[in-house]
């Protein structure tokens, strides 16, 4: 096969490949997107919101540009990531000529001197691929594309240098870290959905890739309802919802030792405890977006009913600030993610999903994969998800196996720093991608089973 | 989303000899209707998970509340850019037309699924390309292809390998470079079939002093070994799995623990039942506050 590849080689170096490379990491909630090159020291991507949204004065944001909005209330989104597949062309489209190839664009550029790095979520729809392909080429025409599944992406980081350097070696030099990343056991938890992915040398085990439908937007949505019920309602505002939800929310260590907390208590009988709960309630500013344009959140102060009435007495209804006091909600939402059967949904938790997918790899490989997964996306960002994780798959693991999960610094764009990595080496770029010429000559089937690996 | 259609049976029927009295624990319409109230006894799941149709319903018609974008259905129109000569709209070029079609597709990723799992998964994506061979599947895509450099390619050999079902071999006498390099299979994913793609390395760290106990029984450590080069080789290159065999499932260890019900008012443990609704509170307060809303809707 040698001279099989060689030949290859010298075919495919026929045009220099573009001199830098895109890389869209095209998430359902945020596009992560920015150029790197073998000769860009430390590429940044700009984190552009992947939608449409217009506000209540009827004005429409595209991608970036929803920075400038002042007031969130009564926002609606469209999105053209559906369940974490890229279906919408036409919004998306829009959102990417705003961004890329406008003459005014931010991230400017001309697509038919620039390589493609696109993501897209594993499991993905032949059809949906298929039109990715097709859009790709003959509307922007790009010089190179490669596309692949988010996580594998990920094996290009350093995942060594996520977990904690066991003292024994600490004394030792550091081998280089080795790209891709040999073993990894990757969890992407984003808006859509939470997949399961162990890579080998950063090609994804495809058996035992699995799916857990709890994300981002399905925990929003499930606070805005128990807001809506409880408090206000917060139907409209579900923008404002994801934030009290990124500033508040936490994966509880103990989920029945907290719930018994921020228990009220029998009529008559009122838990002395309940004021404060035991520094889980937390009162949440609501942006008014005349004075504050951003909530926040602070300790509640279970005296502050009566304060407040004091204070305003006789003064303009607008020096009172609205608050939303949070107590269970904020640990039963991410519990979804644990216990998605809590709403009905027939699933397992993602720790079981985690033993699921494992149970579809060789038994010699589970000690690497235990002890390297890596939490990526958004929901990463939650307080105790990774030490419940760990908690939860140690209690499933075999007992010898050693359990390591950890996240990436940054864990929403630690996708598109891989991607980054890989667009330094040209020569593994290169193998992989597609050039425009390639595709005209093969057509889009041969694309798709090149990516495809079939 | 196939509301309702979902029939989950839940009638313990024994199979008795002749006949038996049955207890009819399913929802009927035309009898629950009749049912004033205290309709909540009827609805008594026989088991943990077992849950009544119209119970597996409401938790459908919420899920599917949980999955929009928006509360109300709003639709967002792409800004107009410019206008043709005409006044029509137009929103950039759309180059081919395939291209033309997907941009104005309004299909949602359901309709996608549907489609997929109506051309079952056997299926391969539809290729359409402007150029005449329409390209349909990989064979047929293939096929073209080998025909063409067989013609070209001198004599003995040229019409044998069209049958569709042959796998194109690279033939090392032809010419490759001049036109199609033989495309097809796995040079793509995996580029040095042989050894080095995948092999792993066996740890780098320097081994630990020996020490004499090492032997010991009681300190040994087991390691289950490394699967074999072939069987890492198969692994990946396992094809993609479809968008719904990637679904976690339940597992049976799972379904066994009790579901965990929370209070409808409070989010408390939902320890009390309402009489009228079946709804679960917590406490008598809470179940006050519920009862003020608690309705039960005609038929429902």
């Amino acid at each position: 096969m040698a001279p099989a590849s060689a030949h290859r080689r010298t075919k495919s170096s026929g045009p220099p490949p573009p001199d830098r490379t895109l890389i869209i990491d095209n998430g359902a909630y945020t596009i992560k997107a920015g150029f790197s090159s073998p000769t860009t020291e430390t590429p940044t991507p700009s984190i552009i919101p992947n939608c449409m949204a217009r506000d209540r004065e009827k004005k429409v944001y595209v991608g970036s540009q929803l920075s400038k909005c002042r007031d969130f209330g009564e926002i609606v989104f469209r999105r053209p990531v559906d369940k974490g597949y890229l279906v919408n062309w036409e919004a998306q489209k829009e959102i990417w000529e705003h961004e890329f190839f406008e003459d005014k664009a931010p991230l400017h550029c001309d697509p038919r001197e620039t390589g493609l790095i696109l993501t897209e979520a594993p499991n993905a729809l032949p059809q949906l691929q298929t039109n990715c392909d097709q859009v790709v080429f003959e509307e922007f025409g790009f010089a190179s594309y490669y596309r692949c599944t988010a996580p594998s992406l990920n094996a290009y980081n350093d995942i060594q240098a996520i977990f904690p350097v066991p003292p024994r070696a600490a004394a030792e030099p550091q081998p280089q870290p080795q790209l891709p990343a040999e073993i990894l056991l990757l969890i992407d938890s984003g808006y859509s959905h939470t997949t399961i992915t162990p890579l080998l040398l950063g090609k994804p085990l495809q058996a035992a890739v699995r799916r857990l439908d709890v994300g981002g937007k399905l925990m929003t949505n499930y606070l805005t309802r128990l807001l809506s019920l409880r408090q206000y309602d917060m139907r409209n505002d579900t923008y404002l919802v994801n934030e009290i939800k990124e500033a508040t929310c936490y994966v509880s260590k103990d989920f029945t030792g907290d719930m018994t907390r921020t228990w009220k208590g029998p009529k008559g009988d009122r838990r002395p405890e309940y004021g404060t709960s035991g520094g889980i309630a937390k009162d949440y500013i609501l942006p008014d977006f005349h004075n504050r344009s951003k909530g926040y959140m602070r300790d509640h102060d279970p005296t502050a009913a009566g304060k407040l009435k004091a204070l305003t007495a006789g003064k303009p209804a607008d020096a009172s600030e609205d608050i939303l006091t949070l107590r269970n909600e904020r640990f039963s939402v991410p519990e979804l993610l644990f216990n998605p059967p809590d709403i009905g949904i027939r699933q397992s938790g993602v720790a079981q999903i985690v033993m699921e997918s494992l149970s579809q790899v060789p038994f010699g490989l589970w000690p690497g994969f235990l002890a390297n997964i890596i939490v990526v996306g958004g929901n990463a960002n939650i307080e105790g998800f990774i030490s419940r994780l760990e908690l939860e798959i140690r209690a499933l693991a075999p007992a010898e196996c050693i359990v390591r999960v950890g996240k990436p610094a940054d864990p929403i764009m630690s996708t598109w720093q891989g991607g980054a990595a890989l667009a330094k080496d040209v020569d593994v770029l290169s193998k992989l991608s597609v050039t425009k010429l390639e595709y005209e000559e093969y057509g889009a089937g041969w694309v798709a089973r090149k990516f495809g690996g079939r | 989303m196939n509301f309702g259609v979902l029939e989950v049976a839940n009638s313990t029927a024994a199979p008795a000899p002749g006949w038996a009295y049955v207890a009819d624990t399913a929802a009927k319409g035309s009898t629950t209707a009749l049912q004033p109230r205290k309709r909540a006894r009827n609805q008594a799941a026989s088991s943990l998970h077992e849950t009544t149709a119209r119970q597996e319903t409401k938790i459908l018609r919420e899920l599917a509340v949980l999955d929009r974008e928006n509360h109300k259905d709003v639709s967002i129109p792409v800004p107009v850019r410019h206008r043709d000569n005409a006044g029509r709209a137009s929103h950039g070029k759309g180059t081919t037309p395939a291209v033309r079609k997907i941009l104005q597709s309004q299909k949602t990723f359901s309709n996608h699924l549907t489609d997929f799992q109506a051309l079952g998964p056997t299926a391969l994506p539809a290729a359409p390309t402007p150029l005449p061979p329409a390209v349909s599947t990989p064979r047929a895509a293939a096929t073209p292809r080998t025909a063409s450099t067989n013609l070209t390619s001198k004599g003995t050999r040229s019409h044998k390998k069209k049958v569709p079902s042959a796998v194109p071999t690279p033939t090392p006498l032809r010419r490759v470079s001049a036109a199609a390099p033989q495309p097809i299979k796995v040079e793509a994913d995996t580029p040095m079939p042989d050894a080095p793609s995948v092999t792993l390395s066996q740890g780098s760290s320097n081994p630990p002093v020996p020490h004499s106990e090492d032997g010991s029984p009681l300190l040994e450590s087991w390691i289950p070994r490394l699967p074999s080069q072939a069987e890492l080789e198969k692994l990946l290159s396992a094809p993609p799995l479809s968008y719904e065999e990637a679904r976690g499932s339940w597992t049976l260890e799972d379904r066994r623990k009790p579901v965990r019900v929370f209070c409808e008012v409070c989010g408390y443990w939902g320890r009390v039942r309402c009489m009228r609704c079946g709804g679960r509170v917590c406490a008598l307060e809470c179940l006050n506050t519920h009862q003020e809303e608690c309705f039960t809707r005609y038929g429902a």
